[in-house]
C-alpha cells in the first residue's frame, strides 16, 4: 500500500466510531437504492417483455403513415398491402440487427354463441411467430404464468383446427364458452340452442367449442366464420380481457377477405437497438417509396402502458435517488467537516513542511476514499442478502392492469450497482473535496494554532 | 560579507479580529545568513511567531518583502512556496505537532513523501539518519502517544532535519519542555548548527536557552528593537551530546517497547 493510502486508512481507525456509522449509512442508502433499482430494472423486464412479446408489438412496428390512428376505421385504406409487406421484408432481410419478422393484423367485429352476440378485438397472428414469442428466455423467465393459458393450449398447436381461435378470459365468460376444443376430443357438433332464455341454455352454449365471428370485410361486405375455441387466457392488460381474440393471421385475413396487415413487427437481438433501428428502418423504406412509419416499442403512441409505466416508474425513482443520495452526501460532508476541522492543526502542520494544498487534499481524498469503498461494499452485500431473502420468500404481487401475479425479483443486475457506485462514490469525493479545500483556503499560520486541534 | 539565507525589508502584517485591526509587525527588516544560531526574543504578543511565520514562508506579509535566497516569495506561487518550505526549510512547534497514527519513523518520513530531490532507496537511510541523530533508534516505531515530550521534540527536530534544510524554525521549542530536557533539546540544536551549519532561528523566553546562543533578535510591539543582540552569558562552547539512553528528563517509556 502507497505511503498516502497507508495514512488514510490508518486516519479512518482514529475515530472508528463516527467512521463506521458514516460507512454505515453509505452501506444502507447503496442496499436502498439497489434493491430498489433491482424491483424497477424487474419491472422494466417484465413490462417489455409484455409490450414486445406478449402484446406482438415487436421491438420495431411499422404501419402504414397513418395506420396507427385509422387503419380500425378505415382497414382497407391504412393497412400494409401484400406489396407494401414484400417491400418490408425485403429492407430487412439481411439486416443483422434482426431475428425475425411477422406481419399482424388487427380486427374488429361481433362473436357470437348462437345466442348472444358481443364485439371483439382480434389479432391475427403468425403461428410460427408467437411460439416463437413465448418462447423467448426473457418471456419463460419473467412472464411464464401469463403465456400459459387457462384453459386449453397454445395456438400454434391447433394449427389442424379450421378456425382455431383464443379467446380471453373475459370474452369467454361473456359468450358461455367455458369449455374448449381439447374438452370435446376434437371438433364437437354444434349445439343448437332452441331456446336462449330457457335454464338449460348454459350448459347448451357450453356444450360445444364453436363462436361465429362476423364482421365487415375490406371490401365492406358482411362476412362471417366459424371459430373453434382452442384456448381461453388472460391478457396482458386487464382492460382488453373482455373483447380480445387471437386467432392465425390466415383465419382472420379469411374473415377480412385480405391478404393486408395492420402492422408489420420487427424483433431485434438487442432491445437496445430498437430507436435508432427504427429510424433507419423508416428511412430506408421511405427512401423506396413507401410510406410508412416505424414506432419503437419506446414509443408512447404504441406502447402508451409501457412508456407511461416506466415514466412514473423513473420519476419516482429518481427522487428517492436524490433523496437518499442527500442524506447520504449530507452524512459523508458532516464526517468530512468534523474531520477536517479536528485536524486542522495537522493540515497546518502539513502545510508547514510543505505538502501543497492539492497534495494536502489528496490525503483527504484516499480517507473518503476507503471510507466510501467499504460502505459500498457493505451495500453490496446487504441488498444480496435482502434480495436472496426476498426471493426465497417467493413474495408474489398483482402489478396494477395485469392478470395474474409476479414474483418480486429485488436482485439488481451489475448496471444497477455500477450506476450506483458512479453515483455515490464521486458525490462523497466531490463534497469532502469541497470541504477540505474551504479548509485549505485558510491561512497555514490560522491551521497551526486553530483549537479544535 | 555572503549575501543572507533570509532577508526581510520593511514586512508589515496586520491581522484582523472582528472589527479590530491587530498591527503583528511593524517594519521588520532582519538578515539571516547561513550557519546562524539565533533566538528571538520578546514578550507575548510581540509578533515572534509572526516573524517566524514570515520567515518560512508560512504567512505572506500585507507589506515589504520577504527574499530567501535572493527571491521574493511573493513571487512564488503557492505550490513553489511549499516546495521551497519542503527542501529548505525545516520547522519545529511548540506543541510538536506530530501526526498521532503515525509512528516515529513515518512522521520523520513525512516531508520526504513529497520530496522528488530524494530518491525512494535513499529516503530509508536519512530517515534512520535522521532519528539516530536525535538518539531515538529505539523508538523507531512507536507512536507519538508512547513517547515523552522531550522524546516527541526530537522527533519533530529530526523530522525538521531528514530534507537537509539550510534552515530550521522553531516557535518556542522548548515552551513544553522541562528544564533537564530543554538543556538537552538545546545541546541538539546547536550539535546540529555546528556539524551540519543548518541555520537556526527560533523564538524563546527562557534566559538559560538565550544564554547559549551567539545572536538575539529582540522585538517587541512587532518592531525589532535589536537585530543583533548577544546573549547575557557566554554561549556554551562545547555542547553536550544528547545521551543515547533517555533520561530522568525525558520521563519516556524504554527504548524497544511495542506500541
Amino acid at each position: 500500500m502507497t505511503d498516502g493510502w497507508r495514512l488514510a486508512l490508518r486516519n479512518l481507525r482514529r475515530n472508528r466510531r463516527r467512521n463506521g456509522a458514516t460507512a454505515l449509512g453509505i452501506a444502507l442508502g447503496f442496499a436502498g437504492l439497489s434493491i430498489l433499482g433491482g424491483y424497477v430494472t424487474r419491472i422494466e423486464l417484465f413490462l417489455r417483455t409484455n409490450t414486445v412479446y406478449l402484446q406482438h408489438g415487436g421491438h420495431v412496428a411499422v404501419y402504414h403513415a397513418e395506420g396507427l390512428e385509422k387503419a380500425g376505421a378505415r382497414p382497407a385504406r391504412y393497412s400494409l398491402t401484400a406489396t407494401d409487406q414484400v417491400a418490408i421484408r425485403r429492407a430487412l432481410e439481411g439486416d443483422p440487427r434482426v431475428e425475425y419478422s411477422a406481419g399482424y393484423l388487427r380486427g374488429m367485429g361481433l362473436a357470437g354463441n348462437g345466442c348472444r352476440t358481443v364485439p371483439f378485438a382480434a389479432l391475427g397472428i403468425d403461428p410460427g411467430v408467437l411460439q416463437r414469442n413465448v418462447r423467448q428466455p426473457d418471456v419463460r423467465r419473467i412472464s411464464a404464468d401469463f403465456v400459459r393459458p387457462v384453459r386449453g393450449g397454445q395456438l400454434f398447436d391447433y394449427l389442424d383446427v379450421d378456425g382455431a381461435v383464443g379467446l380471453a378470459a373475459g370474452l369467454a365468460r361473456l359468450l358461455g364458452k367455458t369449455r374448449t376444443h381439447d374438452d370435446f376430443g376434437g371438433p364437437a357438433a354444434a349445439v343448437v340452442v332452441p331456446d336462449c332464455g330457457s335454464p338449460e341454455a348454459t350448459a347448451q352454449i357450453a356444450g360445444d367449442a364453436n363462436v361465429q365471428l362476423a364482421a365487415l370485410s375490406f371490401d365492406g361486405a358482411l362476412a362471417a366464420i366459424d371459430g373453434e375455441v382452442v384456448n381461453v387466457f388472460h391478457t396482458p392488460t386487464t382492460d382488453t380481457e373482455d373483447q380480445t381474440l387471437y386467432t392465425t393471421l390466415s383465419t382472420l385475413q379469411r374473415l377480412y377477405s385480405t391478404d393486408a396487415v395492420t402492422y408489420v413487427a420487427v424483433y431485434l437481438k438487442k432491445w437496445r437497438e430498437a430507436e435508432p433501428f427504427a429510424r433507419d428502418l423508416e428511412a430506408r423504406l421511405r427512401g423506396v417509396g413507401l410510406g410508412v412509419v416505424a414506432y419503437p416499442f419506446t414509443d408512447e403512441r404504441v406502447s402508451p402502458y409501457y412508456v407511461g409505466s416506466m415514466t412514473f416508474l423513473q420519476s419516482m425513482v429518481v427522487f428517492i435517488v436524490l433523496l437518499v443520495a442527500s442524506v447520504v452526501v449530507l452524512g459523508v460532508m458532516n464526517t468530512g467537516t468534523l474531520t477536517v476541522y479536528e485536524r486542522s492543526r495537522e493540515i497546518g502542520t502539513f502545510r508547514a513542511v510543505g505538502y501543497t494544498r492539492s497534495q494536502v487534499t489528496g490525503l483527504f481524498l484516499r480517507e473518503v476514499t476507503l471510507l466510501s469503498a467499504a460502505g459500498l461494499a457493505g451495500g453490496l452485500a446487504l441488498s444480496h442478502a435482502v434480495a436472496t431473502g426476498v426471493r426465497l420468500a417467493n413474495i408474489r404481487i398483482s402489478p396494477p392492469g395485469v392478470p395474474g401475479t409476479l414474483q418480486v425479483v429485488l436482485t439488481p443486475g451489475p448496471a444497477v450497482y455500477l450506476a450506483l457506485v458512479a453515483l455515490l462514490l464521486p458525490l462523497s469525493i466531490l463534497v469532502t473535496w469541497l470541504v477540505v479545500r474551504r479548509r485549505l483556503q485558510e491561512r497555514t499560520a490560522d491551521l497551526l494554532t486553530a483549537t479544535t486541534a | 560579507m555572503a549575501s543572507p539565507f533570509v532577508s526581510l525589508a520593511d514586512v508589515h502584517k496586520t491581522y484582523r479580529l472582528g472589527e479590530t485591526l491587530v498591527p503583528a509587525l511593524r517594519g521588520v527588516t532582519l538578515d539571516l545568513h547561513q550557519g546562524e544560531f539565533t533566538a528571538l526574543v520578546g514578550p507575548s504578543g510581540s509578533g515572534k511567531s509572526t516573524l517566524l511565520n514570515m520567515v518560512g514562508c508560512i504567512d505572506e506579509p500585507d507589506r515589504g518583502s520577504v527574499l530567501v535566497e535572493g527571491r521574493d516569495v511573493a513571487h512564488l506561487s503557492d505550490d513553489e512556496r511549499s516546495r521551497l518550505r519542503n527542501q529548505k526549510i525545516g520547522v519545529i512547534f511548540q506543541s510538536f505537532n506530530l501526526v498521532p497514527v503515525l509512528d516515529v519513523y513515518e512522521n520523520v518520513e513525512l516531508p520526504l513523501l513529497i520530496n522528488a530531490r530524494v530518491p525512494k532507496a535513499e529516503r530509508r537511510d536519512r530517515i534512520l539518519q535522521a532519528i539516530e541523530d536525535v538518539e531515538l533508534a529505539d523508538f523507531v516505531r512507536h507512536l507519538p502517544d508512547k513517547l515523552s515530550g522531550g522524546q516527541r521534540q526530537r522527533v519533530a527536530i529530526a523530522r525538521a532535519l531528514v530534507t537537509s534544510p539550510l534552515l530550521v524554525l522553531a516557535d518556542e521549542p522548548t515552551a513544553n519542555l522541562d528544564s533537564g530536557t530543554t538543556h538537552r533539546i538545546v545541546d541538539l540544536m546547536l550539535q546540529l548548527n555546528e556539524s551540519r551549519k543548518v541555520t537556526f532561528f527560533f523564538s524563546t523566553h527562557d534566559e538559560k536557552l538565550i544564554a547559549r546562543v551567539a545572536r538575539v533578535v529582540y522585538i517587541s510591539d512587532g518592531v525589532i528593537v535589536d537585530a543583533n543582540g548577544v546573549p547575557a552569558a557566554p554561549r556554551d562552547p562545547q555542547p553536550r551530546h544528547v545521551a543515547a539512553e533517555p533520561r530522568a528528563g525525558d520521563g519516556g517509556p524504554v527504548p524497544g517497547g511495542r506500541r
